[in-house]
């Protein structure tokens, strides 16, 4: 983990890394929320980013007038397609400022209504990877809104789990719930859906991955996977299934079905990932290893990684919607 | 990258031997060497070329060639092809006698081209082959003159490696044919001063992509590396081609013409980029 390993305490001014939910009841809420928050890091002249859907990018660019040219943008839908992006551009951001001697701060929200059940439950994994990958980083400040009117309450839950300090209109506290990602098993812990019990799948192994390369071009075009979309699912599948052959037991097992979404590749091994950050830290340097799990994060619309030492699941999404 | 089709992809990657080559063919556990070695003759035979075949006493070869629908007896007949029991190939009067062996080998070669035929095609399977030879360094040293002949007479040789029974010495042996090494996915090539790379590149052939690289001397600051007829490449594929470009910084660069489309996506993902150049477009 090069990056995180250049971001030391010494170069901030001090004090921690502090992730904060923002619970928030309608936009009104949520734009005098992130409004506060915001104005306070312009008035300080800290670096701000703000990652949040292009509606809500236009409703605060218009609150803010002319501070908001002091103000980074980008639109959650590109940035956090699949969650496991986030915390690479937040320490893109974090590394690029914090070079400069600043504190920064910076605004995400990656969980909205539209998100499905499998993006949920790895948006809350990310959430609570951001503590991990953030421990030994500076002081900045990331504040996540989440609309409690429109989110059920498991959802809040989970950010009073994930997040060590929760403000809302009236008062910021620390939480009571919260755990730290080191404590649990994130992102490998938690329940997947059984596949259908007639999805096809195919067993690799003696060293070679271009059966399972055909079956995964075949499966795809039944599906109308588009070609660019079905290249990338093949390359994701092959990196998936090299980690198999390498650190896997040498074998594996890969179905693939459709479900409302698009289409799932699920490949299981014997294996055991070890590193919460997996896929998480962006390749520099010389090391030549480790870097499958990156590629797949971009090419894949979500990656579901579940593993304990019972062996290891990963299922990767692409979208058809 | 195309709808894997294992016939095509089969014939695409391995099968062609150019005059001249010296090809280390890897077979692994369920490939079909039958076709591969079928489809290596047939071209011989269509190029006017003599076929020889170093055969065991199953007569395998000669079985695969009847099974490919080639009517063996009439080319034996007229000399055309040529099979030969390992210790009538490789011994000279029941011993191992290197130097006698391959000055063999050049007489024989020169007289084919007397008697009317372009140039000589030879095949062996190691696993039959390696009984004539006192050990695996005899081998790795026939290898070694034989890559010099096929450099100095117009001879080429398929020398077929099973890799469970070659696993600890498959690095001295790919060693032995630089220039060109296949495997049921892949053909890795030296053409022209150029590396040329068929078929499929990924983890269970990026060493034999690396043995090539590791061989070629780069011109003027440059090795190119025409990538036009791989149709699947991944990062173990890749990062064959970084570790080499790295090998050679400052001196020389790696540069990559005639990428398919995922090339650039994994340079660029993986930050490699910066590493090899790369340029689409350029005639082979």
């Amino acid at each position: 983990m090069t990056s995180t390993a250049t971001l030391s305490r010494d170069q901030g001014p001090g004090g921690v890394f502090r992730h904060e939910a923002l619970l928030y009841r309608g936009e009104r809420e949520f734009a005098r929320g992130v409004l506060a928050f915001v104005e306070d890091g312009v008035r300080t002249a800290e670096p701000i980013l703000v990652v949040v859907s292009a509606r809500k990018i236009a409703l605060l660019r218009e609150a803010l007038g002319g501070d908001a040219d002091r103000v980074e943008f980008a639109d959650m839908e590109e940035v956090g397609r699949n969650p496991a992006r986030i915390i690479p551009a937040w320490r893109d951001f974090v590394q690029q400022h914090l070079t400069e001697g600043r504190t920064v701060r910076g605004v995400g929200e990656p969980i909205h209504p539209d998100r499905t059940e499998a993006e949920l439950a790895e948006c809350h994994h990310h959430e609570s990877l951001l503590n991990l990958a953030f421990d030994d980083a500076p002081a900045w400040h990331l504040l996540c809104p989440y609309d409690v009117n429109a989110l059920p309450a498991s959802v809040i839950d989970e950010a009073h789990r994930n997040h060590p300090y929760i403000r809302d209109q009236d008062a910021e506290r620390a939480s009571e719930h919260y755990v730290h990602a080191v404590e649990r098993r994130v992102p490998f812990e938690g329940p997947l859906p059984p596949p259908p019990a007639d999805a096809p799948g195919v067993s690799f192994g003696t060293g070679r991955l271009d059966g399972l390369r055909g079956f995964v071009y075949s499966e795809a075009a039944a599906a109308r996977l588009p070609g660019a979309r079905t290249d990338d699912l093949v390359l994701a599948v092959n990196e998936v299934a090299t980690n198999s052959l390498r650190y896997g037991g040498g074998q594996g097992m890969l179905r693939m079905w459709a479900d409302a979404e698009g289409l799932v590749c699920e490949i299981r091994d014997g294996g055991q990932f070890a590193q919460p950050l997996v896929g998480r830290v962006r390749p520099t340097g010389e090391r030549m290893g480790g870097r499958g799990l990156w590629l797949v994060n971009q090419l894949c619309d979500l990656v579901q990684i579940r593993s304990s030492d019972e062996g290891t699941v990963v299922r990767l999404h692409m979208w058809l919607r | 990258m195309r709808a894997l089709d294992r016939d095509v992809a089969h014939v695409d990657s391995t099968s062609a031997v150019l005059p001249g080559q010296h090809v280390c063919s890897i077979v692994r556990h369920g490939d079909r060497l039958a076709d591969r070695v079928v489809a290596w003759a047939r071209e011989g035979f269509a190029a006017g070329e003599r076929v020889v075949c170093v055969d065991g006493e199953r007569d395998e070869f000669l079985q695969w060639l009847a099974d490919g629908g080639v009517d063996y007896p009439s080319l034996l007949a007229d000399g055309s092809l040529v099979v030969v029991r390992p210790e009538d190939a490789y011994l000279v009067d029941g011993a191992f006698d290197l130097d006698r062996r391959i000055a063999l080998q050049g007489a024989f070669v020169k007289q084919s081209v007397a008697d009317g035929y372009p140039a000589v095609r030879m095949s062996s399977r190691a696993v039959v082959a390696v009984g004539a030879f006192p050990d695996i360094a005899a081998l790795v040293e026939y290898e070694t003159r034989f890559e010099a002949l096929c450099q100095e007479l117009p001879v080429s040789g398929l020398c077929i490696y099973d890799s469970d029974a070659f696993l600890d010495e498959l690095p001295q042996l790919t060693a032995s044919h630089p220039r060109a090494v296949a495997d049921d996915q892949l053909r890795c090539w030296m053409e022209r001063g150029r590396v040329r790379l068929a078929g499929e590149a990924d983890v269970s052939n990026a060493d034999l992509v690396a043995n090539v690289l590791a061989h070629t001397v780069p011109t003027d600051g440059s090795l190119v590396l025409d990538v036009g007829a791989l149709s699947f490449i991944d990062v173990a594929g890749v990062s064959a081609f970084v570790s080499t470009a790295r090998r050679l910084a400052p001196a020389a660069r790696v540069t990559v013409v005639n990428p398919p489309p995922h090339l650039r996506t994994i340079l660029t993902a993986l930050a490699w980029e910066d590493e090899v150049d790369v340029v689409t477009g350029t005639a082979t």
